[in-house]
């Protein structure tokens, strides 16, 4: 009976000394806050940033955010590139191409996906009600983009070609003005400008979207020797993400808010594209999967020069999240 | 300790149940699995021979999953597993419609013109999201898997632990039963020891207190006997019993009876006649259940006869009934000779003491009589009256002492007697004029001794002289009433007559009469009071206390 009160002392003694995480948490906070910059965008892709920053995961978790606010990620993910950012979220196309180019770096986590963001949205009164009347149209693109895979994509479904139409190469902030100044037929683009722009065609506008062609990822990208050499920031600005990706699964309403908040975006449209968006911290085979079905369309198109296929494995860093996260990783060396 | 064990039990009842139910959510999750591992399959083989019996068997597997997933909807209790469901049905079904499409796209490639190029990038489109929903479902798949295997795994944890636990319990049950039982039967054992060796000691002190009884009772100077009931055979005599008897203890107490016990002797009651056997008090102990004291007379064999002082009683068990009876006798001999030798002196000492008084007696009536004789001889009318005085003073000192010799214990009077004889004796002497006086003496039966009787007596005696002499002047009826009470105050004497009344320019304490002065003096030799008042006559109220009397038996030769 004595051994056994003494072994209970023992277990209680132990379990006094182990740190809580809550107690790892003030202990981060009570140390000074590591300074980091992230170039994220105002998109719906990029909410868990937004709500990490608003809700203080960074804070919480060491780090001293310093925002590096874009209108999408290709322009985020060159500000990476010009060592202007630690951290940049980005879709899977601008990443690609950078790696087409050799740029040496890598995906630490996929942040959203989606197959319902990207769409074509088009004037009524240039004569386009069904998807083969796009056939000879100007369509507005972002060329380097998602933008830009999913329109050949698209058209591909709709048996037509890029030939087949008059591509116009626009800037997502462009698109608005260029189809409502009737400088083309249609835009292929994403959310929130999507929206915006069917919103603002009204009944004169029309969408055409294809699920099953294409999905989207968004990713939280940064440079691979800075990965190396910050391993625990990576660690950090992961535990900061998950946080994140718990709040929005618990409290929707309440993203919704911070995101219009942060992307100065109205709360309709916000709840609107809500669904459409699937938020998980994860390292999946789809990114894989997508950034070699794409750099086969870019090397078929001859978008790049680069005839051999990556081995997008090397472009994954898969320790963090293995670290702080080891169920959400789903890919195998 | 019963209540964890039922709690344990339903512990283990319910982990139970709960592990069944996991064990069959995996193997729901593993259908599931093989279901998807087995629709992969067919749409690899599709992918590559394009057949239509494989797409059909690819349609079987998929209507088969859905009915997986419809029963894992039902089946599945935890919220998060349910969505889960829920999103790999959403997935299954996107890959279903993918399916579909790669299918009419195969179908239209058959068929391709010019198109051929862009269905077959639509081919690879379509296939790639084929893919990467297959690889998320695979995900979703693997992810349920492993939670419903670690469900099975914590249920199965949960029972063996439980199991331990209660096979712990009923170990550590079992032993601390076992030590509470031997400390039980250890501490049961010291309270047996204890109680033995407070039954040894009781025992010794009993055995101890017998002893010293049995010594007692051996050296005690009073014989004593203890007989069985009812048959009185004879179970213990001490040695006084036996000297007093004779022989020796093993003859006398061995089965022998009462009646042979005092068979030897005479036993005489005091005055003489013989006792009956019933009259004995062992006998009447024994018989009737009840004390019995009695003194008599054994007269032995030798001829000498002992006053015996026989004091017996009964002894009875915890119902009451008469076992034994115990007597103590103690040979009051002497001690009746010293009580007789006593006795006889007091007779002697009363016949003594009533001749002095007799003799007191007869003297103040001859000196009495020497007065009277010797007032003959005298022509002084004064003087003849203080003889006369003198005479009546004597006499009712003599009747005190007439009286006492009268009396029974030779001590105390009562005084009402001496009142009457002595206020007759004036009355017939002083009663000679034309006055009829008559005395109304109302007197309670009060003894007083010599000392207060005396005193008493010359106060009555000067008191009702006085009304005689100076009462009564005048023709008529004269009346002198005496009282005599005991009161809570004390002795209260009242003499009051209805003559004239006494002079109130008198006063009655500073007379100069001899009588009044005497009466004044004897009051206060009485440590009392007087009072007196005129109203109708007069009166005098005498109140005193009476002191304790003591008889002094005066001892031998003193």
């Amino acid at each position: 009976m004595r051994k056994i009160t003494l072994a209970i002392l023992l277990i209680a003694a132990l379990s006094g000394c182990q740190k809580s995480p809550s107690q790892e948490a003030g202990q981060r906070n009570r140390a000074p806050l590591e300074k980091i910059t992230f170039a994220y965008t105002v998109q719906p892709q990029g909410t868990l940033v937004h709500v990490a920053v608003a809700k203080g995961y960074f804070i919480e978790e060491g780090l001293d955010v310093q925002a590096s606010i874009h209108t999408f990620g290709k322009v985020a993910l060159q500000t990476l590139l010009d060592h202007k950012a630690d951290f940049a979220a980005v879709a899977e196309t601008p990443f690609m191409f950078n790696v087409l180019k050799g740029e040496k770096i890598c995906v630490i986590a996929n942040i959203e996906a989606s197959n319902m963001n990207n769409a074509i949205v088009a004037r009524k009164d240039a004569g386009i009600s069904a998807p083969g009347d796009l056939k000879g149209k100007r369509i507005g693109f972002t060329p380097g983009t998602t933008s830009d895979f999913f329109l050949d994509s698209i058209l591909t479904s709709i048996d037509l070609t890029r030939q087949a139409i008059k591509p116009v190469a626009l800037k997502p902030d462009e698109m608005q003005a260029a189809i409502v100044g009737k400088k083309v037929d249609a835009v292929c683009t994403w959310n929130y400008p999507l929206t915006q722009i069917k919103r603002l065609l009204g009944v004169n506008g029309i969408m055409f979207y294809d699920r099953e062609i294409y999905t989207e990822t968004f990713n939280v990208a940064s440079q691979q020797d800075y990965v190396q050499k910050n391993p625990e920031t990576v660690r950090r600005l992961l535990r900061a993400m998950i946080k994140a990706e718990n709040f929005v699964a618990q409290h929707p309403d309440e993203a919704q808010s911070i995101v219009s908040a942060a992307t100065k975006t109205d709360q309709d449209i916000v709840r609107e594209v809500w669904s459409a968006f699937a938020y998980r911290v994860a390292l999946d085979k789809r990114i894989i999967i997508t950034l070699e079905d794409e750099t086969r369309w870019a090397m078929k198109n001859r978008l790049t020069d680069q005839t051999v296929m990556p081995d997008y494995l090397t472009y994954i860093y898969l320790d963090g999240l293995r670290a702080v996260k080891p169920e959400a990783v789903k890919i195998g060396r | 300790m019963i209540t964890a064990l039922i709690v344990l039990l339903s512990a283990i009842i319910w982990l139970l149940i709960t592990t069944r139910s996991a064990n069959s959510d995996l193997q729901l999750v593993d259908d599931i699995q093989t279901n998807f591992l087995e629709r992969t399959s067919l749409r690899d083989q599709y992918f590559l021979y394009h057949e239509e019996h494989i797409r059909i068997r690819w349609e079987e597997n998929k209507h088969h999953s859905d009915r997986l997933l419809r029963q894992a909807g039902l089946q599945l209790r935890d919220k998060e597993t349910l969505l889960i469901i829920e999103e790999l049905a959403r997935n299954i079904d996107d890959t279903s419609d993918i399916f579909h499409r790669i299918v009419a796209n195969s179908n239209a490639l058959k068929s391709a013109g010019g198109n051929r190029e862009i269905l077959e990038e639509l081919d690879k489109r379509l296939s790639s999201q084929l893919l990467l929903k297959a690889t998320l479902i695979r995900d979703t798949v693997f992810s349920l898997k492993k939670s419903a295997l670690k469900n099975v795994q914590q249920r199965n944890l949960q029972l063996t632990v439980t199991v331990i636990l209660l096979s712990g319990s009923l170990s550590i049950g079992f032993v601390l039963w076992n030590i509470l039982l031997k400390q039980e039967v250890k501490t049961k054992t010291m309270n047996l020891e204890g109680v033995v060796a407070e039954l040894k000691k009781s025992e010794a002190e009993l055995c101890q207190s017998q002893a010293i009884l049995q010594a007692a009772m051996d050296c005690s100077p009073a014989g004593i006997a203890i007989a069985d009931a009812p048959e009185g055979k004879l179970r213990y005599v001490n040695n006084a019993g036996l000297f007093i008897r004779g022989g020796n203890r093993q003859s006398v107490v061995n089965g022998v009876g009462i009646d042979q016990y005092v068979g030897s002797w005479q036993l005489l009651d005091l005055d003489g006649s013989e006792l009956r056997t019933d009259e004995v008090p062992l006998v009447r102990a024994i018989i009737y259940g009840e004390p019995s004291s009695r003194e008599f007379i054994i007269r032995r064999k030798e001829g000498d006869d002992r006053v015996v002082e026989g004091n017996a009683a009964p002894i009875k068990d915890e119902t009451g009934n008469v076992t034994a009876g115990i007597v103590i006798f103690t040979d009051i001999t002497d001690r009746k000779m010293a009580d007789d030798k006593i006795a006889a002196s007091l007779r002697e000492k009363e016949i003594l003491l009533k001749e002095i008084h007799h003799r007191v007696k007869n003297n103040l009536q001859i000196i009495a009589s020497l007065l009277k004789l010797q007032s003959r001889y005298s022509f002084d009318e004064k003087l003849n009256t203080v003889f006369q005085e003198c005479q009546e003073r004597i006499r009712a000192m003599a009747n005190v002492h007439s009286l006492l010799y009268r009396s029974k214990d030779l001590t105390r009077i009562n005084f009402g007697d001496c009142i009457r004889e002595t206020t007759a004796e004036l009355l017939r002497s002083y009663q000679k004029g034309p006055v009829k006086i008559s005395l109304d003496i109302h007197a309670d039966e009060v003894m007083l001794s010599i000392d207060e009787a005396i005193p008493c007596s010359l106060i009555i005696n000067e008191l009702v002289t006085n009304a005689l002499k100076y009462a009564f002047t005048e023709t008529g009826h004269g009346e002198i009433r005496i009282e005599l009470a005991e009161t809570e105050q004390g002795i209260r004497l009242l003499v009051k007559d209805n003559g004239v009344g006494f002079p109130p320019e008198l006063n009655f304490r500073e007379t100069k009469t001899l009588g009044l002065q005497l009466v004044n003096m004897l009051v206060k030799q009485l440590d009392g009071t007087i009072e007196q008042s005129v109203e109708s006559g007069t009166k005098y109220a005498i109140l005193f206390v009476q002191k304790h009397i003591s008889v002094e038996v005066p001892h031998e030769g003193q």
